[in-house]
Parts: structure tokens; C-alpha cells; sequence
């Protein structure tokens, strides 16, 4: 019988778990993503930093093919915790813009179009909502951040021969790279998400919460910057979230701290914004704000 | 008993906005009903656990609002009042969406995002993105979102709101139609009072956060009992509470008119007679029984005067 002949009707079914609803917020955004050009640009220029630090790898292998072009071989670098340190911090750049593409309308969007409380009736909390809508950032930057950095340790340790450094102290100097770019990773998708949905849910304007998330992220490290030119202090550094960042990325590859902020301090900042980000978010996302008369 | 509300009351802060609703409904449409701030949305809202209640509780289905928000929520279906879409989705893939999070498969949301779009006239819009439709296709839209996952209750909320005389007869005949061929019970919000006479069996009437009226239309309306509307000259207050004294139900209306509900074993004549032994003359004399708007207005001007309305609590 076709569709159009048939008349309302309930039916029983059995319900998806919940990470397969909260799946959807990605799958939709996703589909709307896929008529953007200027998204499908930045993403390929994030892989272009993969490719180049392939080639490093296996420009290291090939030291002949490099002296064949006329390269000296000292100007490559080895391949070590420094090395996927900086690729991170390479990506961390994409990651951004990435952030500020992607994440801006994920909720003023919703808050524009009064779409809260339509979602909120269905069997979705709010934080189940933020959850859902944080993994769409989630996927998107793991795919240019440990998922690629992951390819590279795996090809760099298959490829590099036995006599090299890093498979000789494979398992005392090397193997912690991977887990450690994981959790730096991760420091950094935290940090890009909550910030992008923090002041996505603070207006309805998504333009303005880009805005406001360049705003706060190049307005810190300025700030940052004079401050520690006035006062003579890099303890103003510690303002940026950039710089806690990169002090929390030396830490963890065990390279030289530039920034001069204290680890410990670098984490704690991090923690905070992340909490004071999540307590925002809490108080913003509800259906019942679309209501105000 | 699909909806019970049990001493129920919502406050922001100092304002009570619902203060102790008490009330059963077991219709399978219910119509609330209520002038501006009465607090139909915020007791809307509660049930749907975006508001928890100061105190007392509600029920809906044998589930209770704050323990079980999240089943509540899967047995709901919820039309919102105000323009509501996600930003460059098409109805499709809008109701496919909601469907996906219902906890449909993406097979299932997608078959019953089309089943829905045709049973509620926009299966040749389908494919267009739901920010270009005119107001009317987006309350369709906004009542296929709550179709479909197949709920068991149905809240509209003003669904009939700014549609033209064609779109509101066509919203209201979806209506009537889910109500009688679905099985679903439904909770109509409307300031249209004739919307809620033409799909409701039940009725519930807020005001200033008190439920002033509640229980079966037609039993409120004495639709099985005459209702005769009379205008007399003589000593009204002897002659009525001799009418109260036979059963029957007197209310003063405007001038020296009165209202009078006899009882099913009384007849006409009893008027009559009663008018005569009390030396009262009957001028005037017809027969009319209340619609919703006598209802709504009678109550609210009880509810004004702060006294009692004759339309007591289910």
C-alpha cells in the first residue's frame, strides 16, 4: 500500500540506546557540513600537515633520496617527542579555525530558532544535549589531531630501521609519545569545544559567538603579551589559554618549558575554565529560556 | 487515569504560577483552557519535566513527572506554540532527526518521516528546507515532529495559532482524526475555545494558576439534562430556592433572569406550577444549553468574584 493511502498510526518499537541518539547531533551536522566549501578546504589543509610529516618520516628512512635533491640531512628533524609535540601544535592552529567554522551555530542556532525545547521533549536531558552537541567537535577534531598523529607513531616506528634512536629506546623513550599525544589531544579538543559552545550558548547570533570566541582567544594572549611587557613578568602569560596549553604540551613531551608557567598551575587554569565553561552551559541550555515573554 | 495532577504548584522565586492543581482526567483529549498568564504553558512545561514543581506532583500515564521525566518524555509527543525548526534541515530529515532521537532506527525514522509528512499534507514539501514554508506548513511540521515516534500523548500547544480559516479546519480535523483513530490521548492548549469544543471530551480551566474548572464538556454543558433560561417577575430568591428544594440547579443571570437545570425525573411543568404557587410571572422562556464560552466566562467570573463555580472538580 503506498505511503500516502495510509492514515496516522502508533506503532511499538523497540528505543536505540542513548549514545546512538546522541549520534544523530553529529550525523545531521555532518550532513550540513557537506555543502561547505570553505569547512571541506580547511579540513584537507589540516591533512596537509599529516602528509608533510610523512614525508619527514620517511625522508629520515630515505637519507640517500634527500642527498639525491641536494638537502643536507642534518636540517631534518629526528623523530622523537618534540616532533609530534609540534605536529600537535600544528594542529592545534587547524583545530581552531576548525572550532570557529564548525562550532559557533551549534547552539545559538537552536536557541535562534527555538528549537530547545522541540529536542527537550523528546527523552534527551539538557546534558545529554551538550554531550551531543560536543562530540560533533569531538570527532571532527580527533580526525585531524591523535587519529592522524596515531598513523604517524605507528608508520614512524614500522618504518624507522632497528639502528635509529627511536626504535632502539623504543620502549623507554618512545612508546609514552603515543598515550601522551592521546591525552594532549584531548586537552586541546576540551578546551576548543567547551569554549565554542560556552559562547554559542551565550547569544543567538552565531556570528557573534565567533566572534567572541576569537575575541577571547587572541584577546588573552594580547592582553598576556603587554602585561608581561609592562610588568616585566611572564607570569602574565599565564592569561592566555594558548599559553597553558603550550606549557601542559612541554610538560607532557618532557621538552623545556618556553612559556614560563608552571605546569601544575597550567593544569589548574585549564581545569577551571573547563568547569566555569560546563557551569555556564548548565545554566544556558535549557528549554525553558526560549520561553521568556 | 492518563493525567492526575496532585497538589501541584510551580513558583519563579515569590510568584506562584501553578498553585495547588488538583484534578483527574481520563478523556482521551483534554482542552486547557485559560486567559493570558493563566498558566497553561508553565503546567504544559511541568509535565514535561523542563519545570520541577515547588511542590505536590503530577502523573501522567502512572508515571510520575520528576521520577520518570525520561520515560514521560518517550510517551510524549510536544507541538510547541512558537516558530520551532533546526536551521537548514528539510522536513524530512527535521522529523528524521527528531525521530533519531525518539530512539527510532535511521531505517525507521526515515520510513515514518515520510508516513508522517503525507498524513499531515506536506508529502510534496517534503524535500524543502522547513525556514521557506509559510507558517501554516510549519505548524504542520511542528505536529508531524511530535508524531513521529507514535506517542501516546499528544501536547499541543496553541496549534491552531495564526493559521488562516482553511489551515485551522485542516489542523483541526488532524486532530480529531489522531484522537479517534490513534488511540493516542491528547492535551490541547488554545485560547480558541471552539478548537477545544470540536476535539475535546474533557476540559480544564486555569486561572491565575487555579484550576476553576474541570471535568467531562458535555456533563458540565448538561447536555443529557434541560437547561431553561427564564425571565420572571415576582420574588425570584422564594421561587428559586423552591426550585433547589425539587432538585433543580439555579443560577441568577443578568436582570431578573435565572438559569435553571432540572433534574432528569422533573418536567417542564414543575416551572409551571412552582411559578404559580409562588404568585411569580414566567415572561419569559426558552430553552438553551451552555457552550464552552458560558462555561469559560461563567467560571472565570466566579473565579473573579472569588467564589465557588458550580462546576466542581473531576
Amino acid at each position: 500500500m503506498p505511503v500516502y493511502e495510509t492514515g496516522y498510526r502508533t506503532r511499538d518499537w523497540e528505543p536505540k540506546g542513548i549514545f546512538y541518539r546522541l549520534m544523530a547531533f553529529s550525523r545531521y551536522t555532518y550532513l550540513q557540513l557537506k555543502g561547505k566549501r570553505r569547512v571541506h578546504t580547511l579540513y584537507v589543509m589540516s591533512w596537509v600537515t599529516f602528509v608533510a610529516a610523512l614525508a619527514l618520516i620517511y625522508a629520515c628512512v630515505n637519507i640517500r633520496l634527500i642527498e639525491r635533491f641536494g638537502i643536507p640531512p642534518r636540517i631534518l628533524p629526528s623523530l622523537n617527542a618534540r616532533f609530534f609535540m609540534v605536529y600537535l601544535l600544528i594542529q592545534l592552529f587547524f583545530a581552531f579555525f576548525f572550532t570557529l567554522a564548525v562550532g559557533p551555530p551549534l547552539i545559538a542556532n537552536d536557541i535562534h530558532h527555538k528549537a530547545l525545547p522541540m529536542i527537550l521533549s523528546k527523552p534527551i536531558s539538557r546534558w545529554e544535549y551538550l554531550l551531543g552537541k560536543f562530540l560533533v567537535l569531538f570527532l571532527l577534531l580527533s580526525s585531524i589531531t591523535w587519529l592522524p598523529g596515531t598513523i604517524l607513531f605507528i608508520t614512524g616506528t614500522l618504518i624507522l630501521p632497528g639502528s635509529s634512536n627511536w626504535s632502539t629506546f623504543f620502549w623507554s623513550q618512545s612508546i609514552y609519545v603515543l598515550p601522551i599525544m592521546i591525552i594532549f589531544s584531548f586537552v586541546i579538543i576540551i578546551t576548543m569545544n567547551l569554549l565554542v559552545l560556552l559562547f554559542s550558548s551565550l547569544t543567538e547570533n552565531y556570528r557573534l559567538a565567533g566572534v567572541e570566541l576569537v575575541m577571547f582567544i587572541f584577546g588573552t594572549s594580547a592582553v598576556a603579551r603587554i602585561a608581561t611587557m609592562v610588568f616585566h613578568s611572564r607570569r602574565w602569560n599565564m592569561l592566555s589559554p594558548i599559553n597553558n596549553i603550550i606549557s601542559i604540551a612541554e610538560s607532557l613531551f618532557k621538552v623545556a618549558n618556553t612559556t614560563s608557567i608552571p605546569p601544575a598551575l597550567a593544569w589548574l587554569y585549564l581545569l577551571l575554565l573547563w568547569g566555569g565553561c560546563i557551569l555556564v552551559l548548565s545554566t544556558r541550555v535549557k528549554a525553558f529560556h526560549v520561553y521568556r515573554e | 487515569m492518563f493525567l492526575e495532577l496532585k497538589n501541584l504548584t510551580v513558583r519563579f522565586g515569590r510568584h506562584v504560577i501553578l498553585d495547588r492543581l488538583d484534578c483527574c482526567m481520563n478523556g482521551c483529549a483534554v482542552g486547557l483552557l485559560g486567559p493570558n498568564g493563566a498558566g497553561k504553558s508553565t503546567l504544559l512545561r511541568t509535565l514535561l519535566g523542563f519545570i520541577r514543581p515547588f511542590s505536590g506532583t503530577a502523573g501522567i500515564s502512572g508515571l510520575d513527572i520528576i521520577k520518570d521525566s525520561r520515560a514521560i518524555r518517550s510517551i510524549v509527543g510536544y507541538m510547541p506554540e512558537h516558530e520551532s525548526y533546526i536551521h537548514e534541515l528539510s522536513a524530512v530529515r527535521l522529523l528524521r532527526f527528531m525521530g533519531e532521537l525518539c530512539g527510532l532506527s535511521i531505517r525507521d525514522a526515515m520510513e515514518r518521516a515520510h508516513e508522517v509528512l503525507f498524513y499531515v499534507g506536506l508529502g510534496e514539501e517534503r524535500y524543502r528546507n522547513v525556514e521557506t514554508f509559510s507558517l501554516g506548513m510549519q505548524q504542520k511540521v511542528k505536529l508531524a515532529q511530535a508524531l513521529v515516534h507514535g506517542p501516546k500523548l499528544l501536547i499541543l500547544d496553541e496549534p491552531t495559532n495564526a493559521l488562516d480559516p482553511d489551515g485551522r479546519r485542516e489542523m483541526i480535523s488532524l486532530i480529531r482524526d489522531i484522537i479517534k483513530n490513534s488511540g493516542s490521548h491528547v492535551i490541547l492548549c488554545s485560547h480558541i475555545l471552539k478548537d477545544v469544543e470540536e476535539c475535546c471530551e474533557d476540559v480544564l480551566v486555569l486561572n491565575k494558576g487555579r484550576c476553576i474548572m474541570a471535568g467531562n464538556i458535555d456533563k458540565l454543558r448538561h447536555v443529557d439534562e434541560r437547561v431553561c433560561h427564564l425571565r420572571i417577575k415576582g420574588n425570584i430568591d422564594r421561587f428559586m430556592a423552591e426550585l433547589s428544594e425539587r432538585g433543580c440547579v439555579c443560577s441568577m443571570g443578568e436582570k431578573e433572569s435565572i438559569r435553571v437545570v432540572l433534574p432528569s425525573e422533573e418536567k417542564t411543568e414543575l416551572l409551571f406550577e412552582l411559578a404559580q404557587k409562588n404568585d411569580v410571572q414566567l415572561r419569559h422562556f426558552y430553552f438553551k444549553r451552555d457552550s464552552l464560552e458560558d462555561l469559560f466566562l461563567n467560571a472565570l467570573e466566579e473565579s473573579e468574584r472569588g467564589g465557588s463555580s458550580e462546576y466542581s472538580s473531576v
